[in-house]
């Protein structure tokens, strides 16, 4: 490769992260409209069965644990990556992908514990909301789950090439992303829903 | 320009990932125990858990996303975080704004 191509390879991928970075920004403002809804369906006098018996804060912060977990597996990932040490960096992508998993199947099992309970999507506008907001960032996890299993292919069959390692930053950044939704997510749904 | 050769972000340490982590950690844990024991009274936890949220927001994007400051690429990134910052707290503080305005005057 000439240095001029390679010159254009490097702008390129900066333009490429700045690219999926927005793309991202515009997946927040995705969740801000969804958290408004939630909080102006949630007043004290909503109408609707209320959410507070219902959560379990420990199997919650079990969720949280798991899913911070998952985020720091691929963040060593992505150090090996560095040290292009290539069976590492599938490995911890793989154990990103369990931690993930894991707290997947706890989101649906809650789900579907809350729906026998009574507490369904058409029940209230509160439910709905709920759903929505908690279902979109579950749904945004399943894709990342799937993301982290194409890539695991990639890293083991193309090895750590260039752009191997761009689509491990954008799979980075939407899975700290994710991480970070969930803060708020936890903190107002779960911590002052409880309250 | 020439700092941020490959991408608008810094190269993650293990040292400040290993940190970030423990605080995460210790940042979730704490507000889960207080509302689950209630430590305080409602209003003071309430507070305490946004707080909580709000510093591991920080953390989380200071020692795990790592965006670059000293590059124009970097800065970019940082400049979209923070409208999109302002376009959220905007969508969220005005919507909650005239929901609660509505119901004031519906009552009163």
């Amino acid at each position: 490769m000439s240095t001029e191509t390679q010159a254009h390879a490097h702008h390129g991928d900066a333009a490429d992260i700045l690219g999926f970075w927005l793309y991202i920004m515009t997946d927040c403002i995705l969740f801000g409209s969804l958290f408004a809804a939630y909080l102006v369906l949630h007043t004290p006098e909503s109408y609707g069965p209320a959410l507070k018996p219902l959560i379990d804060l420990g199997y919650v912060l079990g969720e949280t644990m798991f899913l911070l977990l998952s985020n720091f597996a691929f963040g060593l990932a992505m150090i090996a990556s560095y040290r292009e040490q290539k069976r590492l960096v599938a490995l911890m992508l793989m154990l990103a992908a369990a931690f993930g998993l894991v707290f997947l199947v706890m989101e649906v099992k809650e789900f579907i514990h809350l729906v026998h309970l009574g507490y369904t999507w058409q029940v209230s506008g509160a439910a709905s909301a709920f759903f929505t907001l908690v279902g979109t960032h579950g749904l945004h996890v399943a894709i990342g789950l799937l993301w982290i299993a194409v890539m695991i292919g990639q890293v083991l069959y193309m090895g750590l090439n260039q752009a191997v390692t761009r689509r491990l930053t954008y799979l980075g950044l939407f899975w700290n992303f994710l991480d970070i939704v969930w803060i708020f997510v936890f903190t107002v749904v779960y911590l002052y829903g409880a309250l | 320009m020439d700092a941020c050769h490959s991408n608008g972000l810094d190269k993650k340490t293990f040292g400040a990932y290993a940190l970030g982590f423990m605080l995460c950690i210790f940042l979730t844990i704490i507000p889960f125990y207080a509302v689950m024991h209630q430590l305080a009274p409602r209003h003071i936890l309430v507070q305490w858990i946004f707080m909580a949220a709000a510093i591991q927001f920080f953390v989380q994007v200071f020692c795990f996303l790592r965006l670059k400051s000293n590059c124009a690429q970097g800065q970019m990134q940082i400049w979209s975080f923070v409208f999109t910052g302002l376009i959220a707290a905007v969508v969220i503080g005005g919507s909650l704004w005239i929901m609660i305005n509505l119901n004031y005057n519906m009552m009163h």
